[in-house]
């Protein structure tokens, strides 16, 4: 047996308006990347694309559009489940489309593409420039952070970004406030690492810098 | 193994091994056009402008963009000389193909040659005519 294999595109959708957050949706990503590839690489480069774009999508999951009545349940437990996971901090997208994962607070994307057409995808997003959701239109773009093999690798490279991230944000709080919350998320994290190193092998070498 | 060519003493290698890798810059493609129905009239401006919207179906913007010239194109029987950079024959030539239709009217592209020097196009030893 072989698998298929896939890249990873990580990627952080930068706008001015604060306002593009709440249009950053999985359908909205992925139908804002599917424009921009059918646009710069014509049918052939969306149908490459689209081999992993739709994916297992048809079998298991319908879209959700042909059956929209059918599936409210099922999407109204979705929702639940999604904002427990935005009070963690994390947006998780469960499709088998272009969009692996999403987290709307952030504005990070995880897309996934075959491995052999992956060029194709990458070279089309900076000509997005725009997410279009409920007939409104937010100016944005997409700049991509990393390119992975797999979504741990991807994975990886988030937790070390935001780590930094968090540095940056510690460097230019203005209020006492904002500056110990920042320090107290720099500290959680860190000392999760901590415990997560003492319970594999007790190698402690990253976290003695930042504390 | 240059160790052991080294050690072998001063009798430097008989012969000498050359590679000719065919990295020729340009493509000329020798097509036809041919319609379904005859009487079209179609002038050098339109033929391009034909093959660049057949190239950005297929493949956008990006083969929108390629480097493609007419180098020569005759009226009366639609046939053309094409250049294209060689990394975009196989985009031009699958676009080419899949061209089906222009303003309205069913047609189609044959690609009678295709070589990296223009002068092979100047015979065509199909066409050949042996007494």
């Amino acid at each position: 047996m072989v698998r298929f294999k896939h890249r990873y595109l990580l990627c952080e959708i930068v706008s001015e308006d604060p306002r593009c957050r709440q249009c950053i949706d999985e359908r909205a990503v992925s139908a804002a990347a599917k424009d921009a590839v059918a646009r710069t690489h014509g049918d052939y480069g969306l149908a490459c694309c689209s081999i992993s774009f739709t994916g297992l999508r048809l079998p298991l999951l319908p879209d959700p559009l042909s059956r929209g009545t059918a599936r409210t349940p099922e999407t109204g437990s979705g929702v639940a489940h999604r904002s427990l996971d935005v009070e963690r901090g994390v947006f998780v997208s469960v499709s088998q489309g272009v969009v692996k994962y999403l987290n709307a607070y952030t504005g990070i994307v995880l897309l996934r593409c075959r491995k052999d057409f992956y060029r194709l995808l990458w070279s089309a997003l900076p000509f997005v420039t725009y997410l279009e959701n409920r007939n409104q239109r937010y100016s944005c773009f997409f700049n991509t952070l990393h390119v992975g093999g797999t979504i741990r690798t991807c994975q990886k490279f988030l937790i070390q970004y935001n780590r930094k991230q968090l540095l940056l944000l510690l460097h230019n709080c203005t209020s006492e406030e904002e500056r110990q919350s920042i320090q107290k998320s720099v500290l959680s994290c860190c000392l999760k690492e901590v415990e997560e190193e003492q319970s594999q092998s007790g190698d402690e070498d990253d976290c003695a810098e930042t504390d | 193994m240059a160790q052991l060519g080294g050690g072998r003493g001063a009798t430097p290698a008989a012969f000498e091994r050359i590679v000719f890798k065919n990295a020729s810059e340009h493509h000329y493609v020798k097509v036809c056009l041919e319609f379904q129905e005859g009487g079209v009239r179609l002038n050098a401006a339109h033929f391009k402008q034909l093959i660049l919207s057949a190239l950005k179906e297929l493949h956008g913007e990006v083969g929108a963009a390629l480097p493609v010239d007419v180098l020569t194109y005759e009226e009366k029987t639609l046939s053309a000389i094409l250049r294209v950079s060689s990394s975009g024959l196989v985009k031009l030539w699958s676009a080419l193909t899949l061209l089906g239709s222009y303003q309205n009217r069913k047609c189609a592209f044959r690609v009678i040659q295709t070589s990296p020097f223009l002068l092979a196009l100047s015979g065509n030893s199909r066409e050949l005519i042996l007494d």
